[in-house]
């Protein structure tokens, strides 16, 4: 009996693995199809499709896409390191109203703020904003909980008494922050900005309502392409985009040390 | 001759190249109560987790009752087993904690009821079994862990460092209620512990581990009157070890010279490959300097260096050369009779209190 | 030398001065005020106002409520969350055990194969659904040739499709919370049972299953509600035939220009959405309660 139970949980084990990764492969087969349709034949299998990749239709929306998300992590780490800052170590009284304030984005579906941010921009006339000023601001808002708690963590973990080892031995408090916390909570901090730039990066639901003509993003591109064609262009796109996603998380990982934030703890 | 109970026959364990335990022989009586002692790191839970059926040995056979336990799962194999962290379950009372392992043998539903109410008793909880754990404090719930373990009448009680999360009170208070009950049941316990003032209080039998393998094993009274090697008279109680340079039989006794030094020691027990001599703190005296000296006493001179109060005794630190210390217990009484720190004193050891150990 | 041994309590500050706080929190502030606050306040002013009159106005909320679209839009939100949030749970459960119980190389793999999807985004995944489920698609594709059926399976363009391509896109999550408190139930309980007697099935059953609701109904929640918000999956997957509260919502915007309707459906989300949260916030205090591990002073 007890091997019948091992081998279902097993085979339950491999199946959802399977589904997992099911689509992901798919996708990748799917950039690599002979035919304008996609079909499955791994004996015909070229890479053509990828040359389309270089075209300004995609490399268009791609730079606008990498620009939003370098500026959107860079701010959004900025203001959000600094805000953790506060909120976690700074305690003072009502300092967890301010985290929830600070956390509070989470809970609302992104829909609906995209729809909040546009309606407002419209109402007070600030329509010109629309496009990359407004997704910038847009992602920054988004990811702003998740950098705050990200950061916050790794300052929960941060030994206080460092600072005042340092404060005996002649740091005053710039130097105590620059010397003794920032490389502390860098793996927080960077985690937090990694995380930032995926979010902004492959971000969809908000962006619907704040792109405008010219000024898309690549993932609308690509939704946008979607409703009317299958065509292997849009996989190979996809799967560019992954390994651009991979690249990005290997090199913050090497600068880093984000894994250490997984495992608890800095580096 | 009773029956052996457990058995363990060159068992063995390795995790890829790394041995854990090594060529392990044990023989546990019936009824006895035994201790597996040593420090952390020394195989002595992987040892536990065998004979529990959690970890497959990678050599070897354990059997229990004669039978062998290769492929009989934990399930099956009436052993009882008594967790660190007492692991009772959250969601459900103490009854229903005590009752479970009846449950899972089948025993009909009436009888659990009164079996149940017995195992509480026993361990003087009867009045709390409709309680969470959560409401229980350490001690009552390392009792509920022992009663539950208990309640299905194992064959077999292992038990995983059970006190160590009590405060020294209760740990006392346990032993001697552990050490009652068990005789009381007449029931095999093997209790696993790094404690060896536990092991000697509570035990028939130690059995020494160190590095993945059985260092010594017997009665309390020879594994400290009689350690084998300097491991075991280092980690059981405390002693002195000095290095040997050379060893000579002299017919009816031994001869040590002490490496490093001049200093010539006779023991009355000994063997030609011994490079360590260990000698008690408690067995080497301070002399008067004009009292007449007794034959089989070895005399050293040395200066006194240090002296720590203990309480009811005094550790008093002498230097016999350079480089050689030795460590003297001297019942706090005494202490009018020691001379001030770097004054020379006079030290005496009995010929049979030395040992002469190979390793 | 004196040595003197000090234990100090508190944390050290930093800055003796309090105004640099607010200094630290003001570009924060800024930030989700100009554009979270203020629009979400004007969004849900707006939903009471109405195009054709001036001041306050409940003609939106009424045609929500009788407009027989928006409430299927409701109810479909509602069932496909509730679905999805179900098959992810079940799915999540026997990767996040083995997450939670197992130790070594082949670990970090399946951990990064869980995870890896979410690198993968929204539209990759979904897109891989879409190639798998269409009429050309691959299953139809395979059981055509395969003789097995004549005529395409209609696999897409409706719930089942989005129920599909939902659960994978949430099951990263599902995994990471189920995984989390699995590994809150102490190991030992499993082995105790063990060794008391109960085989394997009933370690699950009497064990690790109770102990596992709180996190089951965790994962729910979480599921449920990043579900309803989704827009991406239920627009490339449900078609035009398929229609949400997200896409609804999103068409009114950007079609009919209907910013009071659509308002009204943003907030039936968002209020949707704020409920379930706090029933699982409740609820998962509840259970810490309830359930907290009862190790010996240690785990």
């Amino acid at each position: 009996m007890n091997r019948v139970i091992s081998a279902l949980f097993w085979c339950a084990l491999a199946l959802v693995i399977a589904f997992i990764a099911l689509p992901i492969v798919v996708v990748f087969a799917a950039s690599l199809s002979p035919t304008g349709d996609v079909t499955f034949r791994p004996w015909e299998w070229t890479v053509k499709w990828y040359f389309d990749l270089a075209s300004e239709r995609w490399l268009g929306p791609f730079w606008l896409s990498v620009k939003i998300a370098i500026v959107v992590s860079v701010v959004s780490g900025a203001i959000g390191t600094v805000a953790a800052y506060v909120v976690a170590y700074e305690k003072f009284a009502g300092s967890e109203v301010v985290m929830a304030a600070l956390l509070s984005p989470l809970s609302v579906p992104q829909i609906v703020k995209g729809v909040a941010v546009v309606l407002f921009l419209s109402v007070i006339g600030l329509q010109p904003l629309l496009g990359t000023p407004a997704l910038i601001a847009g992602h920054c808002v988004l990811a702003l909980p998740f950098v705050v708690r990200m950061v916050a963590t790794s300052i929960a973990n941060f030994d206080c008494n460092l600072f005042r080892a340092g404060q005996i031995l002649g740091a005053n408090q710039w130097q105590r922050i620059r010397f003794i916390l920032l490389p502390a909570i860098k793996p927080g901090v960077l985690s937090g900005v990694t995380f930032a730039f995926i979010i902004s990066f492959n971000n969809i639901p908000l962006s619907v309502f704040l792109v405008r003509p010219g000024e898309t993003t690549l993932p609308i591109t690509v939704i946008n392409y979607l409703e009317y064609s299958l065509d292997p262009v849009m996989a190979a796109v996809n799967v560019a985009s992954m390994a651009f996603i991979l690249i990005v998380i290997f090199s913050f990982e090497k600068l880093g040390g984000f894994s250490a934030q997984l495992h608890g703890g800095s580096k | 001759m009773s029956a052996i109970d457990v058995e363990l026959i060159s068992v063995s364990k390795s995790f890829g190249p790394i041995s854990v335990v090594t060529n392990i022989d044990l023989k546990i009586p019936k009824g006895e109560f035994v201790s597996i002692l040593g420090p952390s790191g020394c195989g002595k839970t992987t040892t536990l987790n065998m004979i529990a059926g959690f970890s497959a040995p990678s050599g070897g056979d354990i059997r229990i009752r004669g039978r062998s336990q290769v492929d009989v799962p934990p399930e099956r194999r009436n052993i009882g087993l008594v967790f660190q962290n007492y692991a009772l379950f959250p969601h459900m009372t103490v009854a229903e904690n005590v009752a479970f392992g009846l449950r899972m043998k089948g025993t009909p539903k009436g009888e659990i009821g009164s079996i149940v109410q017995s195992s509480l008793r026993r361990v003087h909880l009867d009045t709390l079994a409709d309680r969470y754990p959560r409401a229980l404090s350490g001690g009552q719930q390392q009792r509920v862990a022992l009663a539950r373990a208990l309640a299905p009448r194992p064959s077999v009680l292992l038990l995983d460092e059970p006190l160590s999360n009590l405060d020294l009170k209760l740990r006392e208070a346990m032993r001697a209620e552990l050490k009652e009950m068990q005789q009381e049941l007449g029931m095999t316990f093997i209790y696993v512990t790094h404690d060896q003032e536990e092991a000697m209080a509570m035990s028939d039998r130690i059995v020494v581990m160190w590095k993945g393998a059985v260092a010594q094993q017997g009665d309390p009274g020879s594994i400290y009157g009689d350690p084998q090697s300097t491991f075991v008279a280092d980690f059981i109680g405390k002693s002195n070890i000095l290095t040997l340079r050379e060893v000579t039989s002299t017919g009816t006794a031994w001869d040590a010279s002490i490496d490093k030094c001049d200093i010539r020691l006779r023991a009355t027990r000994g063997k030609g490959d011994a490079r360590y001599c260990v000698i008690r703190p408690q067995d080497i005296q301070p002399l008067v300097d004009d009292a007449p000296v007794p034959e089989d006493f070895n005399v050293l001179r040395g200066m006194l260096k240090r002296v720590i109060n203990l309480g009811a005794s005094l550790e008093v630190l002498v230097e016999l050369a350079p480089e050689i210390h030795v460590s003297v217990l001297v019942p706090s009484a005494g202490s009018d009779a020691l001379p001030a720190p770097g004054q020379q004193l006079k030290l005496g050891i009995r010929a049979c209190a030395l040992k002469l150990l190979a390793d | 030398m004196t040595i003197i041994a000090l234990e100090m309590p508190g944390k050290p500050r930093v800055f003796a001065r309090g105004w640099i706080r607010f200094l630290g929190l003001s570009p924060a502030t800024c930030l989700l005020v100009f554009f979270f606050a203020l629009p979400m306040g004007m969004m849900i002013g707006m939903s009471f106002h109405n195009p054709s009159s001036q001041g306050v106005s409940l003609l939106s909320y009424s045609r929500f409520f009788t407009d027989g679209l928006s409430l299927l839009g409701f109810w479909r939100t509602t069932l496909m969350s509730s679905l999805v949030a179900i098959s992810a749970t079940l799915l999540a459960y026997p990767v996040a055990y083995y997450l939670a119980r197992s130790r070594g190389r082949w670990r970090s793999i399946v951990f990064a194969i869980a995870l890896a999807p979410e690198l993968a985004g929204v539209v990759l995944r979904t897109y891989g659904w879409l190639i798998i489920l269409e009429d050309r698609g691959f299953i139809n594709d395979v059981l055509l040739h395969a003789g097995l059926i004549s005529s395409p399976l209609p696999l897409s363009k409706n719930l089942f499709a989005v129920v599909i391509g939902l659960t994978h896109v949430v099951l990263p999550f599902a995994i990471l919370s189920l995984t989390t408190s699995i590994q809150g139930i102490d190991d030992n309980l499993e082995r105790a049972a063990q060794i008391l007697g109960a085989p394997r099935h009933a370690v699950v059953w009497h064990i690790l299953l109770p102990l596992s609701v709180p996190g089951l109904i965790s994962s729910f929640l979480l599921s449920f509600t990043m579900a309803a918000s989704a827009y991406a999956t239920p627009a490339l997957l449900g078609g035009a035939s398929f229609k949400v509260l997200a896409t609804m919502i999103s068409e009114q915007v950007l079609f009919y220009i209907d910013w009071s309707f659509a308002a009204v459906m943003a907030n039936a989300l968002l209020i949707l959405m704020l409920v379930i949260s706090y029933a699982g916030i409740r609820f998962e205090a509840g259970c810490r309660q309830k359930y907290q591990s009862v190790a010996g002073g240690m785990k």
